[in-house]
């Protein structure tokens, strides 16, 4: 990994995500799972695909996101647009959904694994959801009683219309 | 190249008269000064690294000017050098827990009168009294870890000692605002715009904010050598126990003993790091790393025998009892010391050569790389109150023995756990949070009905 790819790698999460590269890396974060995210991905998808994907993903830079999201995901089977779909969940989820098999690496469809504790902690489907992990809080006694704070406040992305703010 | 987060262009703004000196003057400076706040250093950029050492040199700053020699009134004697013989520091003038937070919610003395020793400590010198008063009483409070994970036991089999201290700003907020008590806490709370909030340093202001000390002791004998320590002459109080549901059976005790500090946190709340700056120094004679090699486990440690057949980080067998000899400790640092710890150690550790503080050692400095912002320094950030800490994890060998390493929630990390200290009125988010401190729940009720 160079720090090229990787910047590509959370450009692209990002764009699958519609989290913003400031909130999905930021510059001075302890935790620092990129580079495990990076690492899961090229492993979970195999080298050659990852590359592809990432590739694809250059060579569309600057287009608008529905077109670059369409050459990603359009072709469902294709391994770049499953494993792309795995990239999604490895951000919200913290956990790597293999999807395809990998019989050199002995990865088989379906597998799924915990990144690790601080995969699951960090990962951004709690955030989406403005809640906290299961098993994990930092908010004060009483929390459960009061409105969380807004989607914008924990996500960066403002709520669409009619949604819980 | 990543944008710089807008925090920290906050942090960095208003520092760049001091930065260009902070820059060319990164050679240690013995000040008795205790720093406001962090100065952060911010050509070319911040990165996590950099603003690492910025709070490691705000940690070391700290650490010169609390253990600068005290006058008799509390304040730094300016006369005297640092590591002056037998001379108090600057923090131990500062109040120990159990002087605020007194039986049946008593308002403590003032800062500079002496609260009662113990009854058993009575006529046995005016001296520190080495004891904690957990907020349940227990015998077991003044020796025991976070989370009761155990006592630590040195070489000679002694259990080790705590204190906490805090400064004249926080024990001001405590005492101004009726915190010492369970029912002056609620009566603080009842007001809907309160929350516990203690006082910020500031570099704008040049104020230095609330600070908490807590201190771990070794009681030295004829094996150590007393001139390699911090020292003191003081009362080590153990509380009785004659209740078998509470622990061993313990008579009350007080001796006068020569003490040794081998643990130090200090905890300082800033505008710029309002989930306060958690720093941590060892003896550095206290345990080998885990990834030392066993054949450079030479010591002899203060808590860790490398000829000793014994297991790593257990704690010791119940009960636990401080008033019987105790199977020795075999303790190592789950967690090593970074290169760049290492390096700014020499430094200072270098400048403070030919006293007894060259003896300590930086184990490193927790801060918030998300502070909260409020400019009141009041109300915890909403979405992340915790602040995302770095490091995510640290542990004093002393102090957080059993609790090392990295699992979330679970090992050592002094900003996630004291943001689950709560006052005595956990009736919301707002009444219940103490702003990093477990100090209110040691509050008692006056009595008086509610």
């Amino acid at each position: 990994m160079n720090d090229q790819n990787l910047q590509n790698f959370i450009e692209l999460s990002a764009l699958l995500t519609g989290l913003s590269s400031d909130h999905l890396a930021p510059s001075d974060d302890p935790v620092n799972l990129p580079p495990v995210f990076f690492a899961t991905a090229q492993s979970g998808m195999g080298a050659a695909a990852f590359s592809n994907l990432l590739e694809l993903f250059v060579s569309l830079k600057g287009r608008p996101e529905k077109e670059i999201a369409a050459a990603i995901l359009d072709r469902k089977d294709s391994p770049i647009a499953q494993g792309a779909r795995s990239i999604m969940k490895l951000w919200l989820l913290g956990s790597w959904y293999q999807p395809y098999d990998l019989k050199d690496a002995q990865k088989t469809k379906g597998d799924i694994h915990v990144v690790s504790d601080q995969a699951y902690k960090e990962s951004w489907a709690w955030k989406i959801a403005q809640a906290h992990p299961m098993g994990y809080s930092q908010y004060h006694f009483g929390y459960w009683a009061e409105q969380p704070p807004t989607l914008e406040q924990f996500t960066g992305v403002k709520a669409k219309e009619g949604q819980q703010p | 190249m990543r944008k710089r987060p807008k925090h920290l262009a906050c942090l960095g703004a208003g520092f760049t008269s001091v930065l260009a000196v902070a820059a060319v003057a990164d050679s240690p400076v013995l000040s008795p000064q205790i720093p406001f706040d962090v100065t952060v250093v911010v050509p070319p950029t911040p990165t996590l690294e950099s603003l690492q050492h910025d709070f490691d040199l705000l940690s070391w700053k700290t650490f010169v000017a609390l253990n600068w020699p005290a006058k008799p009134d509390g304040s730094a004697d300016t006369d005297a050098p640092i590591g002056k013989p037998n001379t108090t520091t600057v923090w131990e003038s500062w109040k120990e827990s159990y002087e605020i937070f007194l039986p049946k919610g008593q308002k403590p003395v003032g800062w500079h009168e002496k609260a009662p020793l113990p009854a058993a400590c009575e006529g046995k010198g005016n001296l520190p009294v080495l004891q904690q008063m957990g907020k349940v009483a227990g015998v077991l409070d003044e020796f025991i870890q976070p989370f009761k994970t155990g006592p630590l036991v040195d070489q000679s089999g002694q259990y080790t000692r705590n204190a906490i201290m805090v400064n004249q700003p926080m024990f001001d907020d405590i005492v101004n605002n009726g915190l010492y008590s369970k029912e002056g806490q609620q009566a603080f709370l009842g007001k809907s715009d309160n929350r516990i909030a203690f006082a910020c340093g500031s570099n704008e202001d040049k104020r230095v904010g609330a600070i908490m000390v807590k201190s771990a002791w070794k009681v030295l004998d004829a094996s150590d050598k007393a001139d390699e320590f911090h020292a003191v002459d003081a009362l080590v109080y153990t509380p009785g126990n004659d209740d078998p549901d509470k622990g061993a059976l313990i008579p009350e005790s007080c001796s006068a003993q020569k003490v040794g500090l081998v643990g130090l946190h200090i905890v300082h709340k800033t505008q710029d790091a309002q989930q306060w700056v958690w720093s941590t120094f060892e003896h550095v004679r206290n345990v080998p790393e885990k990834t030392t090699p066993m054949s450079e486990r030479k010591g002899p440690y203060l808590f860790y025998d490398a000829k000793a057949d014994r297991p790593i980080n257990e704690p010791p067998a119940l009960p636990w009892d401080p008033s019987k000899k105790a199977v020795p400790s075999q303790i190592v640092r789950e967690i090593p010391i970074t290169a760049a710890a290492q390096a700014l150690n020499q430094q200072w550790r270098g400048a403070l050569a030919g006293t007894v503080w060259a003896n300590y050692q930086l184990v490193s400095t927790q801060w918030p790389t998300k502070p909260a912002k409020d400019p009141k320094c009041q109300v915890p950030d909403p979405v992340n109150p915790l602040g995302s800490p770095a490091p995510s994890f640290l542990a004093n060998a002393t102090l957080e023995t059993y609790n090392q390493g990295t699992v979330p929630q679970a090992s050592s990390s002094c900003m996630e756990c004291h943001n689950n200290a709560t006052t005595r009125v956990t009736e919301s988010p707002r009444t219940s949070f103490a702003d990093f401190t477990f100090l209110l729940e040691r509050a008692q009720s006056t009595g008086a009905k509610e």
